[in-house]
């Protein structure tokens, strides 16, 4: 209020602010500043004759550098010309990101060259030490191989020209990544990807010269799948981290990382990570074919990703499996599941993902078996909890009470005689003051963080019994609700099932636990039918397939015997059936050691 | 997504059809704990409801209720038919009536005696009543029991009354006699109902004489005991055909549990068999299921044997006696077996001569020596049983004689 104040009285604001530019608007005052006009004002009827031909100049600018782009056109042999076309190409008279280098090569005769490269995500040093110096200082200190300077253009330059791009990239670049680049898209591309692109005068190739140095975060701690027992890493926004994070744990030559660009307007590289000699063929190949068709305009996040190639859109369920963890990532991989990242988020895909490994963490594994078994026991319960209970209170209270012992009844009874709303009233209130609650707290600023927990407890505890708005047993469903839906470990899944629970305080409402148990069957009946990568959602219990015991009992890490039947991997067993060989008397025939490689 | 706004919208509409008929709020009900039958005054029957005040047993934390109020609400009324007095409660009670919870249902004695099934029977039929309900027999008036009763260790009517006829389980003075039950046996050939007997503290002390008495001796409405709360449930009512025959008293309630089976656990104090003035304490307990054996004589007439195998525990042996030394310890077993005989006698005198009414359930028994049911109707088990040869046996062994291994005797 006082900073508002503040800003209206010491900054005296125009009331009504001017704005250049504004689609649509009949009398724009003139053209378009800078950046596109929207689509929807193609042609401003009635609009400036000027300003229309601005418009579309712009347009047709747009699309031949984009054909120039996307024509694969090569480089030509004049620097002037290559030079000339890139910096229309990233619009260089405006642009102050981009800087061309023009230096000379110290060979016998100096020959001019360019450097192509943005201010900011590459490394100075590396372009100091290892380009520019040695191609401005030392390119003359090995005379032997000094390319003659002979007719320049014409079949018989084209040798001299070779032996001069072999020589530089051989002998005077000593970077550990140079790689050749003959057409304009490439150098474009490169560029982009904060390398160096090397423009020899004379050469129709480019040299490309890696010198990424993009400002990242360090691993961290995973802050949404935290564990208490287990690796504390998580994935960052770099994809080459988030890659050698999963090489560190699973070092294995038949780990594939591939790499497809995905999204038209910046193309992010998406890594496709699976272990050859485990993951299905076809599923590898499923993942690539939908990735490959992905005309996304710009993926910059899984989550986005993850609609563009998820089975059913519509259906109550994610299909893919978002984790923070390499770990987890790590044991998808190895049971056969391909892995999805995205550049510049830390969050990987797993796909296939089913109902059962959505409702696992991954510390279940890292406790021995009775804890493990009993965790994931508890978060059933929590997903149960998250689910019906609201519903399944608003049923009972209202249609069965019957189904409550005397005196609880009375009790519910006596606790609810001041409340002047109906029951099912009283609880859809709470629910949705806690959804804002938890809503509010995701986007609270962290530092009046600490008014949201005051402010919530206040709302969901004492206030709202004391007031009479709800009554006290209430505010136990819900904090039990609350409790049960952040039991469920996947975020995605967690909010889905809260959503879910409004239709079942709905159907509670109108039909009493009849309603609750058509809406579980239609709830069911709907996940039965999901697929996620043509995987089944619920495998291995409908259909039944065969599986090793981790799903809702989770069996001791020896028993995990078998690769889930429904991934169909190239290797089904992953230990022998005595896998703690120490437990048997040595025989003294082969050796009974786990087949581990 | 115009198929799942389509689908969205359509479940809506399904969702509206229902219409929400059944819902209904617990604070818009009135929980009826117990129902309370009598022969009526003004019409057929005087209706007995005893409705739990949910704002008094529980108050809400933020205020507002009243607290300290009465936890029941007692109101009684002349009608038809039960279920009609049901109606008839909407002019003076602003909640609707539920009986879903109502724990017991009393039958004043008067009416139990005239016309028993009549009035009862056909709540079979009616969805809110439980088939747990208990069944009880007032000694007395029902109305008066209720209007009297008033939960004295607890807050809720509907726990008193589930304590009071769960007692079964603990003593053998009270029998089980939930609506069930009681159904069975008073509609099946071959079998007497029994149900709880319940009334008022007696009114006044009887007179002095403090000799020794078996407690089995009393029942509800005679029990000698001052303070506490006002009701007591002890003894039981024998129905038979449509209506009420008799009541029996502790012992011989305790007498026909065992041989039904459902007896669980009783305290028995006993004559010691070498000094007389003095008294044995044992827990008796059953050992097995109560074995009856009945045959069929020549002469179309029933035999019956009955053993009855118990077995228990040593609580007290006032004289000091070392009783609880092996070689000694068939003497309390003999005992204890001849105290409870003698109850047995008198209980089988009251079934079959006082009252003609099996209510041992022995016919259930009989039943099995018959191929048809046909067979059996016509056997007409109602009308042998009084002239039935039935002999008793009990089989008791001592299996702990407490945390004493010997009595010292101060002497």
């Amino acid at each position: 209020m006082l900073k508002t104040l503040n800003r209206l009285l010491v900054f005296r604001e125009p009331a009504v602010p001017r704005y250049e530019f504004e689609a649509g608007r009949e009398d724009r005052p003139s053209a378009p500043a800078g950046g596109r006009a929207p689509s929807g004002a193609k042609k401003p009827a009635g609009g400036a004759p000027g300003d229309t031909a601005a418009f579309e100049k712009k347009r047709a600018e747009g699309r031949r550098l984009d054909a120039i782009l996307k024509g694969n056109r090569p480089l030509s042999t004049s620097l002037d010309e290559n030079e000339r076309l890139l910096k229309e190409i990233f619009r260089e008279p405006g642009n102050k990101d981009i800087v061309f280098r023009p230096f000379s090569i110290g060979t016998e005769r100096p020959r001019r060259a360019l450097l192509v490269f943005f201010d900011g995500p590459v490394n100075t040093d590396r372009q100091n030490l290892s380009i520019l110096q040695p191609l401005m200082l030392f390119a003359g200190l090995r005379p032997d191989r000094i390319p003659a300077e002979r007719g320049e253009p014409g079949p018989a330059g084209q040798e001299a020209r070779e032996e001069l791009a072999k020589r530089i990239r051989e002998a005077l670049l000593p970077g550990n990544e140079v790689s050749p680049a003959g057409t304009v898209r490439e150098v474009v591309e490169d560029v982009l990807n904060a390398n160096t692109a090397l423009l020899v005068d004379g050469l129709d190739t480019a040299l490309l010269i890696e010198t990424k140095a993009w400002a990242t975060r360090g691993v961290g701690t995973p802050q949404v799948e935290a564990v208490i027992r287990g690796p504390q890493e998580a994935f960052t926004e770099q994809i080459r981290i988030n890659i050698t994070l999963i090489r560190k744990t699973l070092r294995r030559s038949s780990l594939v990382t591939e790499f497809l660009p995905v999204g038209r307007i910046s193309p992010l590289q998406c890594a496709v990570m699976y272990l050859d000699d485990v993951a299905n063929p076809a599923l590898v190949a499923e993942v690539k074919r939908r990735l490959k068709s992905v005309g996304a305009d710009y993926v910059n996040e899984s989550g986005i990703l993850e609609q563009f190639i998820e089975d059913m859109p519509g259906a109550p369920a994610p299909q893919t499996l978002a984790t923070e963890r390499p770990d987890r990532v790590v044991a998808g991989l190895v049971e056969g599941r391909v892995a999805i990242m995205v550049d510049g988020n830390p969050w990987a895909l797993i796909v296939p993902a089913t109902f059962f490994s959505l409702m696992q963490a991954a510390e279940d594994a890292y406790n021995r078996w009775p804890p493990g078994t009993f965790t994931r026991l508890i978060r059933y319960v929590g997903l149960g909890l998250a689910l019906l209970l609201p519903g399944a209170y608003v049923a009972i209270i209202t249609h069965h009470p019957e189904f409550i012992p005397t005196d609880l009844l009375l009790a519910f009874a006596g606790a609810r005689e001041p409340v002047p709303f109906p029951t099912a009233v009283e609880v859809l209130l709470m629910e949705a003051a806690f959804e804002l609650i938890r809503e509010a707290g995701v986007r609270i600023p962290g530092t009046v963080g600490t008014t949201l927990g005051i402010v919530g407890a206040l709302i969901l505890g004492q206030a709202a019994v004391a007031a009479n708005i709800v009554s006290p047993i209430l505010i136990i469903i819900v904090a039990l609700t609350a409790l049960g839906s952040f039991t469920i470990p996947n975020y995605p899944f967690s909010n889905t099932i809260r959503m879910y629970r409004f239709f079942y305080i709905a159907l509670g409402t109108v039909l009493g636990l009849f309603g609750i148990l058509v809406g579980l069957f239609v709830h069911l009946a709907l996940l039965a039918r999901m697929t996620s990568f043509g995987v089944p959602f619920l495998a291995p219990v409908a259909p039944v397939t065969r599986s090793a015991p981790d799903y809702l009992w989770r069996g001791p890490a020896w028993e995990q015997e078998e690769r889930p039947d429904y991934l169909d991997p190239l290797r089904r067993r992953r230990q022998p059936r005595i896998s703690r060989g120490w437990t048997q008397r040595r025989t003294g025939k082969g050796d009974d050691r786990p087949d581990g490689r | 997504m115009r198929r799942v706004l389509t689908s969205f919208v359509l479940i809506l509409m399904i969702l509206c059809l229902p219409g929400c008929w059944d819902y209904r709020e617990l604070d818009e009900t009135a929980w009826v704990t117990a129902i309370g039958l009598d022969r009526g005054r003004e019409n057929v029957l005087t209706v007995t409801l005893q409705i739990a005040v949910a704002r008094n047993i529980a108050p809400a934390p933020g205020g507002g209720g009243g607290g300290g109020g009465e936890g029941l609400v007692v109101t009684s009324m002349e009608a038809p038919s039960l279920l009609s007095a049901l109606e008839f409660t909407h002019a003076w009670i602003d909640c609707r009536v539920d009986l879903s919870h109502t724990k017991v249902f009393i039958v004043g004695r008067e009416l139990a005696e005239s016309d028993f099934t009549a009035f009862i029977m056909p709540l079979a039929r009616f969805p809110e009543f439980r088939p747990t309900v208990g069944v009880l027999v007032a000694n007395g008036r029902a109305e008066n029991v209720l209007r009297e009763a008033d939960p004295v260790l607890e807050l809720s009517p509907g726990k008193l009354w589930d304590q009071m006829t769960g007692a079964w389980a603990a003593t053998e003075f009270i029998p089980r006699s939930d609506f069930r039950r009681v159904y069975i046996d008073t509609g099946s050939p071959g079998a007497a109902g029994l149900a709880a007997l319940i009334g008022v503290e007696r009114e006044k002390e009887g007179p002095p004489d403090p000799s020794h008495k078996a407690k089995g001796v009393h029942m509800a409405g005679t029990i000698p005991r001052r303070g506490g709360q006002k009701i007591e449930v002890m003894g039981a009512a024998v129905i038979e055909g449509d209506r009420m025959v008799g009541v029996l008293n502790g012992d011989e309630t305790g007498v026909a549990k065992m041989v039904r089976g459902t007896f669980r656990e009783m305290i028995k104090t006993v004559p010691d068999p070498r000094h007389p003035g003095r008294f044995l304490t044992v827990r008796v307990y059953p050992r097995e299921p109560p074995a009856v054996d009945v045959r069929i004589g020549a002469d179309g007439m029933p035999r019956v044997a009955v053993l009855i195998p118990l077995e228990g525990s040593i609580l007290g042996i006032q004289s000091g006696e070392h009783y609880e030394r092996p070689e000694r310890v068939h003497q309390v077993e003999r005992a204890v077996e001849k105290s409870l005989m003698t109850d047995a006698r008198a209980a089988l005198d009251k079934a079959q001569h006082e009252f003609g009414a099996d209510f041992f359930a022995l016919g259930y028994h009989a039943k099995q020596r018959f191929p048809t049911w046909q067979a059996w109707e016509e056997f007409a088990w109602d009308e042998k049983f009084p002239d039935a040869e039935i002999s008793f046996d009990f089989d008791f062994k001592v299996r702990r004689i407490g945390i004493l291994r010997e009595t010292v005797l101060w002497r």
